[in-house]
């Protein structure tokens, strides 16, 4: 069977999975699966609801590889969001379902609180997690919890606004200009 | 789904906070959208640095074999 070498690019390795072939999938497999079932795990919490996710995203990747396009934008980002989304449908299923809702509920003002200083799995493990964390600690308080509730908790846009009962659209308005100033902090130095 | 509409969702869609239908409808946009597609690149750039702050960890030995077994059975993706 044919290795795939450690030296090859993200984009090289999936137009080969594009083909069709599997050791490249594998491959791709021993890149992204620690940060995907490390993300399902940290929020799920239940290691075998996590390694039934994680499977489920590279079996959703390897369907839908087909409409990945490289000249659009980073493979990483693109598998990681197919990840983020299938974990954070399962968690929003979950917590409708009830499971979750008795503590969730029980203090709404704790919650940002707990995602920012105090979420599960998270750590300061390089570098770039360090910048992301002071980046995050810079933004006003109503932009970083909304942050805070969606990527690290899992709620949704509405599901947001009724929690902090304010509009829809303030949500979004807190998102967008919390996203744009992450971006800008973020932007790697050397860069326009 | 237009531009506009679009546009106002993308963070949410990089963030994970839509609904399923909205995020599939976006999808469906930016599938054949390249202008709104770059937009959302940037977005989904930002989010990956967030994912940064989630620890890693070593999922089940058996679950690399489970999901090949699982592709191997599944037709070409195309």
């Amino acid at each position: 069977m044919a290795s795939v070498s450690q030296e090859i690019t993200d984009e090289q390795l999936m137009a080969r999975v594009q083909q069709g072939h599997q050791v490249a999938f594998s491959a791709l497999y021993d890149r992204y699966a620690n940060r995907v079932y490390g993300m399902a795990l940290q929020k799920l919490t239940n290691p075998a609801e996590a390694e039934d996710i994680t499977h489920d995203v590279f079996i959703s990747v390897w369907q839908r590889s087909s409409t990945f396009q490289p000249a659009r934008g980073a493979l990483g980002s693109w598998l990681l969001t197919v990840a983020h989304n299938r974990i954070v449908d399962a968690l929003r299923s979950r917590r409708r379902a009830g499971e979750a809702q008795e503590a969730l509920s029980r203090d709404p003002d704790a919650v940002s609180g707990v995602a920012f200083e105090d979420t599960a799995g998270i750590a300061e493990q390089n570098e770039e997690a360090q910048r992301v964390r002071l980046a995050l600690e810079t933004l006003p308080d109503d932009q970083r919890e909304v942050i805070n509730l969606s990527y690290y908790e899992g709620y949704s846009q509405s599901e947001i606004s009724q929690r902090l009962q304010v509009p829809l659209g303030t949500v979004k308005s807190r998102m967008r200009l919390a996203m744009s100033k992450l971006r800008s902090d973020l932007r790697p130095s050397g860069g326009n | 789904m237009n531009h506009s509409q679009t546009r106002d969702l993308l963070p949410g869609y990089a963030l994970g906070a839509l609904e399923v239908r909205e995020r599939e409808e976006l999808e469906e946009h930016l599938q054949g959208c390249s202008a709104c597609n770059q937009l959302a690149q940037e977005q989904m750039e930002v989010a990956v640095l967030l994912a940064s702050r989630i620890t890693e960890a070593a999922p089940p030995p058996g679950l690399k074999g489970r999901v090949e077994d699982s592709v191997a059975g599944e037709s070409m993706p195309f």
